[in-house]
């Protein structure tokens, strides 16, 4: 019972535990929820008092059904549904199993079923969180198939389960307790069998060679929310902004497809959303223009003929459709499922694909040296009148408007140099520290707009509140001015082991776009003229008036060196594991070891190597100053006394070790006091029974006369009294005498043991 | 004879099933996950064959038979697993008994009790036993055991043999004597009393003053002469009489009908049963011929004891019946070495009528063999007669 018990209870948790890797990768917490309440009450109702249990048609009637309802969605065009009904049919298979009825059979489908599961799991975006509960499980399937091995074994010899086969007529009296078998060794031993699995997987692994240029990413179950980004800024909604690292996209940068990817200098801007209209702490994109339209991306042609730079971008299966880009973006690939929405100057992918994980590849001209250039080509489409909109009437921004105005009049920078004016307010908000960067949700006058309220009264607040403010006080100098929505990555975000930018939602940003005519462009710092038809409409300057410093000052917590940590492990389990293909292999483990491999081979049969080495040694010994010969014999006689000491600590260490396990299974012995005393064991138990429990300065003779006594006292039945002295003298003779009792007095034992539980039970 | 033999078991190859389409699916599609999950698998897998290698080794068995086993009898039989290893402990090993009957005539399959020993530590041994019944007497052979796990994972299984085998002999099974055979005993052996007087009869005891009343002929005249008194020889008077059991163990073919084989050991039954009744009675010899389907007859006998019913119920015990009649040549050798007031019992599976000349032709011809022939009790268990005598509990 004690084994099955244990038996079921590894099921349970095993068979949830593949449910949580398989929710992991459908990012629901519907499986492991379903199959652990499943678990639970199976356990209760069907293991534990037996109230309920599923008969053989009922469950294959059941899971007919399941069937029915789960594989609806096999013939569907998208690969995740098929995946998705094939998990679900396997959760509710497993349902059904554990409301029947268990036998051996139903704990092997279990087993089986929690692997299949598992297995599609795999096929989903996981990671590196998926791998430490994957070595687990394993850990765990381990105990679960040995309990069940156990348990077939016990079921097998159990005397009733002979009945109507060959040995009808024999009993079958097992040597030991199912439950000694179930200590602490057994779990070292599958501990360590745990480890050489762990040891194989890592050399089949890394071994294996791949063939395929691009190992399988996973498919994404579900598309994730974005947290951070949006097209509809409102500002004072938020109370605390989340920190949320789920990767949004990665991007790398390159001039060709075969150059190796390198970051960029200082910050990269990914455009998302461009804001256009202010309203009461609310942002908007521009209105869709009927005769601009939608654009699909295709290549260009011609292709600018200065120097370009691939952007190279996978972005995960998100609920939003914008794409993000460094601006400015051309096509230099024809991308059926990207269009370019010219009235919002927004880049969108088609519905379908908004569900997955989708690359994409777009041409820029914005990098220049190695650095994104603050500077955005105009179009002629770009609508002056929405980029100097300010509100009017009652929402009007009095109190933002004076104080830009007074800014500007305090910097004495005359009007004729704007970009010095545009400057100046970037910097006075920035890093006057007058304001203060928070993520934490501010009180805000529910009187005036929330912007008012920031600069005026509570001058804190996230990086919305700086670009609202600057763009609202650019507008109020006459300057067009737009908000742009997007991300925001350095240096730290670059991931070298994979060669690419890794964008996650807490990398979200807004920052200030300020247009700038022809005129007032450095001309130096232009790029792609001839491709931007020499800037004619003149160009955006990109303003950022979020204090950076606040930011990381901000973000910096206690646990920010242990996700660093997890964000290396994150980055190593996604380069070198889960996206481990062809050459990565050969750079990464290939490589290597032929390099050590030759390296050493080279140096073995290197006499040059050898001679270095002697006179590096002879050096750091100060013999140099004798013969070539006594250096020769002195280094030989000392590699020599060495090696014998080398031999002598191995040789003691070994002795050591032997005496140490030799001394553990002495004691070991002597504390179980030999194989037939277990029905002493019992006999205590059964005693414990009667409130008689042996003290340690008692013998077991001592104690058995003592129980006699007590037992006579209570039943006068002198039978029975007589019972306790009997298992002692065979205690005595086994645990001392070292001899095996025979047929007779093992019954006569087990006699005395029946009466005890008969006085007992009465 | 297997010796050592490691097999796939049926959910080891479900397993390897999964195992290799894992393994497949991961290679093909490049899924590295998969991969990982099918290394994870695989080591169990390998990990398993490598165990059940380890885990039987270093382990002696030994058997510890009981010294007397009866047909339909309770038996018990130790079976004691030691792990001489230092290191390594077992588990779940599975202790297989291989029971053959020798002279198996229907072809049996063996029984074959296991016994699960869940753990044995390093060093250390365990007692299992198995308890049951043998319900047929004959010579079986015991062994070789089987040493079997599927530890850790029941994926694979490993078997050797290890022990000695081991012949045990299982006795007749007992039945009870009845009221009537007790006294038929008192009425016959009453009778030889009376027949036997007057004149002293029984092993010497010792001498005593005479008593008017006292027979000439008890007189020792020796010792009167040397006391100076008349004194008599006394004896010790007999109270049991030896006993002899023929058996007649024939059978109308080499197949015969189960009525015929329920009958066969009903004879041996009756004929063990007897022998254990007149041990009990000490003093008396014991005899056994037993006309048998192989060695056509033999005859066995000595002083009630323990040790010549062992050796008879033994010898009852691989008695075999066959369709050669080797009752007049049994009976033809072993009536003159049979005392003549011995109570001879024939048993056996027809009747007997030895005033038929044509089958008993050496009672025919002497008088005195005739005499004694008459003088047997003839017990037929294939009529009803036997039911007065005995009972087979």
């Amino acid at each position: 019972m004690y084994l099955e018990r244990l038996l079921q209870i590894n099921m349970a948790t095993l068979a949830v535990l593949g449910a949580m890797l398989l929710g992991m990768g459908q990012r629901s917490e519907g499986p492991p929820l379903l199959v652990a309440l499943a678990a639970v009450v199976s356990m209760w109702l069907t293991d534990v008092t037996r109230r309920f249990c599923l008969g053989r048609h009922t469950a294959n009637i059941l899971m007919l059904l399941a069937a029915a309802v789960s594989l609806g969605d096999v013939f569907t065009p998208r690969n995740e549904m098929q995946t998705f009904s094939l998990a679900w049919f396997l959760i509710y298979l497993q349902i059904i199993l554990f409301f029947q009825k268990k036998n051996q059979q139903i704990y092997w489908f279990l087993v089986m079923l929690s692997l299949l599961q598992v297995v599609v799991a795999t096929l989903f975006s996981q990671g590196v969180f998926f791998g430490l509960l994957l070595a687990t499980y394993m850990l765990l399937g381990f105990s679960a198939m040995t309990l069940l091995m156990m348990y077939r074994q016990w079921e097998r010899h159990q005397p009733v389960a002979a009945i109507g086969t060959q040995s009808a007529e024999f009993v079958c009296l097992p040597g030991g307790e199912s439950q000694s078998a179930l200590g602490s060794p057994l779990l070292r031993r599958l501990g360590r069998m745990g480890l050489q699995t762990l040891g194989l997987t890592f050399i089949l692994f890394f071994a294996v060679p791949r063939y395929g240029q691009l190992a399988w990413r996973g498919a994404i179950a579900q598309p994730q929310p974005l947290v951070g980004f949006t097209d509809k800024v409102m500002l004072g909604e938020l109370g605390q902004v989340a920190e949320d690292r789920g990767e949004v996209l990665r991007i790398r940068f390159r001039r060709t497809p075969d150059e190796t990817p390198r970051p960029l200098q200082g910050d990269v801007y990914l455009q998302g959303a461009v804001l256009m209209r202010y309203s009461r702490g609310q942002w908007e994109t521009g209105q869709p223009s009927v005769e601009l339209g939608n654009k699909l991306l295709v290549r260009e042609r011609p292709q600018p003929r200065c120097p370009i730079m691939r952007q190279e971008i996978s972005i995960e299966g998100l609920d939003r459709k914008e794409l993000f880009f460094v601006a400015p973006f051309f096509g230099i690939t024809n991308n059926p499922d990207v269009e370019f929405d010219c009235g919002r100057q927004r880049l969108c992918r088609s519905g379908y694909c908004r569900w997955r994980r989708f690359p994409y590849v777009l041409g820029t001209t914005a990098i220049v040296d190695g650095e994104q250039s603050p500077y955005v080509p105009a179009s002629e489409s770009d609508r002056t009148y929405d980029t100097r909109q300010l509100p009017q009437g009652k929402d009007a921004l009095p109190r933002l408007t004076a104080l830009a105005q007074r800014w500007i009049d305090e910097s004495k920078i005359p009007d004729s140099d704007p970009l010095g004016q545009v400057r100046c307010l970037e910097r006075k908000l920035a890093m006057s520290g007058q304001f203060r960067y928070s993520l934490t949700g501010q009180p805000r006058d529910p009187d005036l707009d929330p912007i008012e309220d920031f600069v005026t009264k509570h001058p804190a607040g996230h990086c919305e509140y700086f670009a609202t403010a600057l763009t609202l006080m650019l507008r109020s100098q006459k300057f067009s001015a737009r908000m742009i929505s997007g991300y925001k990555i350095g240096r730290d975000d670059w991931n070298a082991m994979g060669g690419y930018y890794q964008v996650r939602q807490l990398h979200a940003h807004t920052w200030v776009e300020v247009r700038m005519w022809k005129r007032r462009l450095p001309l130096d710092k232009l790029h792609g003229r001839t491709y931007w038809n020499n800037w004619k409409n003149g160009g955006w300057l990109r303003l950022d008036p979020t204090p950076a410093g606040a930011v990381a000052e901000e973000r910096t917590t206690w646990l920010t060196p242990v996700q660093r940590r997890f964000d290396w492990l994150e980055s190593a389990w996604s380069n070198y594991v889960v996206e481990l293909d062809c050459q990565r292999q050969r750079e990464a483990v290939y490589k290597p070891i032929a390099d050590m491999a030759r390296f050493v081979w080279n140096s073995i049969i290197n006499a040059n190597w050898w001679r270095i080495l002697f006179e590096s040694v002879t050096m750091s010994l100060y013999l140099n100053h004798l013969s070539r010969e006594a250096r020769w014999i002195i280094l030989g006689l000392m590699a020599v006394f060495a090696m014998a000491i080398a031999v002598g600590m191995v040789w003691l260490v070994w002795r050591l070790v032997r005496r140490l396990t030799g001394r553990k299974t002495g004691q070991r012995r002597r504390r179980r006091g030999g194989v037939e005393v277990e029905f002493y064991r019992r006999f205590e138990r059964l005693l414990a029974r009667w409130g008689l429990v042996r003290q340690p300065a008692q013998t077991q003779r001592e104690f058995a006369a003592e129980a006699g006594r007590c037992l006579a006292e209570r039943t006068g039945c002198l039978q029975l009294a007589a019972a306790p002295a009997v298992v002692a003298d065979a205690f005595y003779r086994v645990r001392f005498g070292l001899s095996p009792l025979d047929n007779l007095e093992a019954q006569k034992v087990e006699q005395a043991l029946d009466e005890l539980v008969k006085g007992c039970e009465k | 004879m297997l010796r050592r033999q490691t097999t796939l078991c049926r959910e080891g190859w479900f397993y390897l099933a999964i195992v290799a389409l894992v393994l497949g699916g991961a290679l093909i599609k490049e899924v590295n996950l998969l991969l990982i999950l099918a290394g994870m698998l695989l080591g169990p897998f390998l990990l398993n064959w490598q165990a059940v290698r380890a885990t039987l080794q270093g382990l002696e068995v030994r058997r510890k038979l009981p010294s007397r086993v009866l047909a339909g009898e309770q038996m018990a039989v130790d079976l004691v697993l030691s792990n001489t290893r230092q290191r390594f402990a077992s588990w779940a090993v599975a202790v297989e008994e291989q029971i053959h009957r020798e002279s198996n005539s229907n072809h049996q399959e063996p029984l074959r009790p296991s016994v699960l020993f869940p753990y044995v530590e390093p060093g250390e041994a365990k007692k299992g036993a198995y308890r049951g019944q043998l319900a047929e007497r004959g010579r079986y052979r015991l062994g070789p055991l089987r040493l079997s796990t599927t530890f850790p994972f029941g994926l694979f299984s490993r078997t050797i043999s290890a022990g000695p085998c081991e012949t045990l002999i299982v006795l007749p099974r007992l039945g009870r004597l009845t009221e009537g055979w007790a006294m038929r005993r008192i009425e016959t052996f009453a009778g030889s009393q009376r027949r036997n007087r007057p004149g002293p009869e029984g092993d010497f005891y010792g001498v005593r003053p005479w008593r008017p009343g006292d027979g000439r002929r008890l007189i020792h005249w020796r010792s009167s002469a040397r006391l100076g008194q008349l004194v008599v020889r006394q004896f010790e008077r007999p109270r049991t009489r030896d006993v002899a059991v023929v058996l007649d163990l024939w059978q109308s073919s080499d197949h015969p009908s189960a009525e015929e084989a329920r009958n066969v050991e009903l004879a041996v039954s009756f004929a063990a049963t007897v022998l254990a009744d007149a041990c009990r009675k000490t003093g008396s010899n014991m005899h056994l011929a037993v006309a048998d389907g192989e060695s056509e007859c033999f005859c066995l006998g000595g002083p009630a004891s323990p040790a010549t019913l062992q050796g008879l119920l033994e010898r009852l015990a691989v008695a075999q019946a066959g369709p050669k009649d080797a009752l007049p040549a049994l009976l033809g050798e072993i009536l003159p070495r049979i005392s003549t007031d011995a109570e001879i019992v024939l048993a056996g599976t027809r009747p007997a009528d030895f005033s038929d000349a044509a089958r008993f032709p050496a009672l025919a011809a002497n008088a005195a063999m005739r005499e004694r022939a008459r003088r047997i009790l003839c017990i037929d268990a294939s009529s009803e007669q036997l039911a007065r005598f005995f009972r087979m509990e």
